[in-house]
């Protein structure tokens, strides 16, 4: 990814002319060029190394399969690292938050959820979601969130208008065997309008669920990674 | 065994289901960055076609976060999901 964020490096583009970038905000953000990525905004370096430990080879490294493999882990690296920050939010005594901007290029390290969507070749029009925007409507823009952070602490926040009734079902999965580990279901009512629950999925609090009032932070469960 | 070494071997599946067993949200926790994980790379995930509109998708082993693309107009109902083991799955382009 690098390799396209550096005006003297061409690689990835397969001998195009190198863009130029000016630097605005911090980082050569602001480039024209004649290859189909001039138009980025911020670099996805940091969050690929940071997620998914790519060295500067992995990010110069050209061809299809690398390109492919580049493209995903920026995404990713944006969706997860996003997904943790609005999982601290829900979990304080926040009243919203907003997605700015809401498209922007596939491969960038900015917070926007669709590709710009126009008529030109490869595009979508409308813009396809990127997997932040998947993340937004399965886990973390719900009436209802649910999330688990440091020492095993979970918290569930019900913004909704309605009382929930109904059941937490935990399945912990080994990584190396796919296995689970153990599961539990957690019984749960809990109120509308902002009320919060907290669980463990270890210790001796597995299987309790406490209730608070909406006043009351969470903010101690959770390490934010970025 | 040390809580860290304990975590970074486990993703936490989490889910709400109403009282009709409808789901309700569900959500997935990880303890490292992926770069830290042990994943065996040995799962193989397969996609086949169904019609215009869905495509199955299983693996034989845990996968993180699955992403489906396509020229297609439209999104998916699932995607970037994480399928474990022996696990099936359709995904809807809608």
């Amino acid at each position: 990814m690098s390799a396209f964020l550096n005006p003297q490096n061409f690689g990835i583009h397969g001998f195009d002319d190198p863009d130029v970038c000016r630097n605005e905000y911090g980082n050569l953000n602001s480039c024209n060029g004649t290859n189909v990525w001039a138009e980025r905004n911020y670099p996805c370096d940091s969050l690929v190394k940071k997620v998914f430990g790519a060295s500067e080879d992995d990010l110069d490294d050209i061809g299809v399969s690398a390109l492919q493999r580049q493209l995903y882990q920026c995404m990713m690296s944006q969706a997860l690292l996003m997904k943790t920050e609005i999982e601290r939010q829900r979990s304080t005594n926040s009243f919203g938050s907003l997605i700015w901007q809401l498209n922007e290029n596939w491969p960038t390290g900015g917070w926007g959820v669709l590709e710009y969507g126009t008529d030109l070749p490869g595009q979508v029009i409308g813009g396809r979601w990127k997997p932040l925007m998947y993340f937004l409507r399965q886990h973390l823009f719900n009436d209802v969130i649910i999330a688990c952070g440091d020492s095993f602490l979970c918290f569930v926040k019900n913004d909704g208008s309605d009382t929930l009734r109904g059941n937490i079902n935990v399945d912990v999965l080994s990584y190396n065997t796919s296995e689970s580990i153990f599961s539990l279901q957690i019984p749960i009512v809990i109120e509308g309008c902002g009320k919060v629950g907290e669980f463990a999925t270890r210790s001796r609090l597995r299987n309790q669920i406490r209730i608070h009032k909406p006043l009351h932070f969470l903010n101690r469960i959770f390490q934010v990674a970025p | 065994m040390p809580h860290e070494i304990e975590e970074r071997n486990e993703i936490v599946l989490i889910e709400i289901h109403d009282e009709a067993g409808f789901l309700v949200v569900n959500n997935f926790a990880i303890y490292s960055d992926p770069k830290l994980l042990h994943l065996n790379k040995n799962a193989k995930v397969k996609f086949q076609i169904l019609n215009d509109f869905q495509v199955l998708v299983e693996s034989d082993g845990l996968a993180l976060w699955v992403m489906l693309t396509t020229m297609v107009d439209g999104v998916f109902s699932e995607n970037a999901f994480i399928i474990s083991g022996n696990e099936m799955k359709v995904t809807s382009l809608g």
